[in-house]
């Protein structure tokens, strides 16, 4: 079976702003992707090529084996896609507009985009102008929904929701994984794509740093060792052992990432007294904050 | 395959009804005075001394005779006021086709399904066609009611030929919009182009018969192929019309080929 999605060093450029930079990636059917990164970073850029809405400068695109810009048709069919800046059609009642996007599709299922409805707590029959952010953003989510694609690109699709319709569309996200669909997931919330997502794609000013599971970027990562001390320490001699990346805090309470063995580090904290210890795995918010102050690229 | 083009009909069904309302009323009001000014004394005169200059912008012609029905119907309705109202409302909807559907933000969502760019293209300019049509039906059942009204002696085919001449006008100039539009995804310069144009086209036609240099080049002009006058008296002239048709076309056919090439401006 071919890859679900094929990026290929693409690049985009506008003018001289460059909006991804040689971005290579894979997505395999039947997997969660989290592509993470702030506002800005080339996100949208990246998802809106793969739609053949934007023409790459350079790189090639394959989606489900097709080539993005001359298959692009074919292969919409088989995508569902929900815009990061989603804009509705605002006269049209939500089932309105789920018809006309179903007969653009050749049909749905019947019954499909009123279980939908069900599971989002999402009333049709209002006209979409009437419509909470919270209720738009569902509609959006249906219509990607509801032709049960085979990749599913979702840009952002729960930053408008609360808490129960953020598992709801979690929900979602895992059975269409379940049933073999790819999910390209993008996001700038970290806890959400530990959630949900196999891999994770870390892009940072249109360039991508890290790709892997959410695991073994954690193991590839710097350990945080947290000591008290009795009193205060001065950090220097701390900073020259090589292991030891970086050093915070002041007076009795230090903080040391640490990328090896961390044999050095306490041999060192023995020549004082040591009230408490603690020593963890970065979560991914740490990770993702690493490699966006540009410490990551050599874990 | 015209899911867009119905889609694009209906949600302009609020805008064409409060136009037809209009061009409907403009229509009986101009026709409806035929009879007071035909027997009023002083209008003849009023045409003989108005300079050249005027005649020739306000679409009459010299041998005119501006108090025949045809002359009367022509001058009051389809020299000027209906294209103009057509120009109008086809430039406008031409322009929102894509270039508004593309500001709003809407088009990003629209394209996520499966609808390829050329057909968008071709579905919406459908949609113009579909609601100039309506738009010149409206015309031409107020042209032919309100001249029944007062007796006015031109046939309701000949009404016709007219206004499918300008049906086929405001096409073209819709198409222009929706062309701009999609070369560009802003509705200023989708409106700004063909406004330009028409105003150019006009111009040029109405001012030839008074330039000699001039005179040659009316026949680029889409106005000289609608000679609304002659439609009124001759009927319908296939040869313009399949000229308007085929540079409407065309036009259509750049659209595609400036659309499909771009970056959307999303």
């Amino acid at each position: 079976m071919p890859a679900a999605l094929e990026l290929r060093n693409l690049t985009k450029r506008y003018g001289n702003v460059v909006g991804v930079r040689d971005l290579s990636l894979d997505l395999e059917p039947g997997e969660v992707l989290g592509f993470l990164g702030p506002n800005g970073a080339g996100k949208t850029t990246t998802i809106r090529c793969v739609l053949d809405m934007i023409r790459p400068t350079e790189g090639r695109i394959r989606v489900l084996g097709l080539d993005a810009r001359e298959r692009s048709v074919a292969i919409r069919r088989r995508l569902g896609y929900l815009p990061g800046d989603l804009v509705l059609y605002e006269r049209l009642t939500a089932r309105e507009l789920l018809r006309y996007f179903g007969r653009l599709r050749g049909g749905v299922e019947a019954g499909r985009v009123e279980a939908l409805a069900d599971r989002l707590e999402l009333v049709l029959d209002r006209p979409i102008r009437q419509l909470s952010s919270g209720n738009r953003q569902k509609v959006g989510v249906l219509q990607a929904f509801m032709h049960d694609p085979e990749l599913l690109v979702l840009d952002e699709p729960t930053s408008e929701l609360d808490p129960l319709m953020q598992a709801a569309v979690h929900e979602l996200v895992r059975e269409a994984a379940g049933r073999g669909a790819a999910v390209f997931f993008s996001s700038h919330q970290l806890a959400e794509v530990e959630r949900i997502a196999d891999r994770v794609a870390i892009i940072r000013h249109g360039e991508l740093v890290a790709v892997d599971t959410v695991s073994a970027l954690r193991a590839r990562a710097p350990r945080l060792v947290e000591v008290r001390f009795g009193a205060p320490v001065d950090p220097e001699p701390f900073r020259a052992l090589a292991p030891v990346q970086a050093v915070d805090g002041q007076g009795e309470r230090l903080r040391f990432a640490v990328d090896g063995p961390v044999d050095a580090l306490v041999k060192e904290l023995a020549r004082h007294e040591v009230v408490e210890l603690l020593a963890r795995e970065p979560d991914l918010e740490e990770i993702f904050m690493a490699y966006y102050r540009g410490e990551g690229e050599a874990g | 395959m015209t899911d867009i083009a119905v889609r694009m009909v209906r949600d302009a069904r609020r805008s064409l009804a409060w136009w037809a309302i209009g061009v409907a009323a403009l229509v009986w009001v101009n026709v409806i005075f035929y009879p007071s000014v035909r027997d009023s004394p002083e209008i003849e005169g009023f045409v003989e001394d108005s300079p050249e200059l005027m005649r020739a912008l306000l679409g009459g012609r010299e041998s005119l005779d501006i108090l025949s029905p045809a002359g009367y119907l022509d001058g009051q309705v389809f020299a000027l006021l209906v294209p103009l109202l057509l120009l109008i409302f086809a430039i406008g909807h031409g322009a929102g086709a894509i270039a508004g559907e593309e500001e709003r933000g809407t088009l990003e969502l629209l394209l996520a399904n499966p609808v390829g760019r050329r057909r968008l293209v071709g579905e919406k300019l459908l949609g113009l066609v579909g609601l100039v049509a309506v738009f010149s039906a409206v015309t031409w059942l107020s042209s032919w009611t309100s001249g029944l009204a007062v007796d006015l002696g031109v046939s309701a085919a000949r009404m016709l030929a007219a206004t499918v001449a300008a049906g086929l006008l405001g096409l073209l100039f819709g198409a222009l919009a929706l062309a701009a539009g999609a070369a560009t995804g802003r509705r200023g310069p989708a409106i700004g182009v063909p406004a330009a144009l028409a105003v150019g086209a006009y111009l040029l036609m109405a001012l030839a018969p008074l330039a000699d240099w001039l005179e040659p080049w009316r026949v680029l002009s889409p106005f000289y192929y609608y000679a609304s006058f002659d439609r009124l008296v001759q009927g319908i002239d296939w040869g313009a019309s399949a000229i308007l048709a085929l540079v409407t076309l065309v036009v259509a056919a750049g659209a595609t080929v400036a659309f499909d090439r771009r970056d959307l401006k999303l």
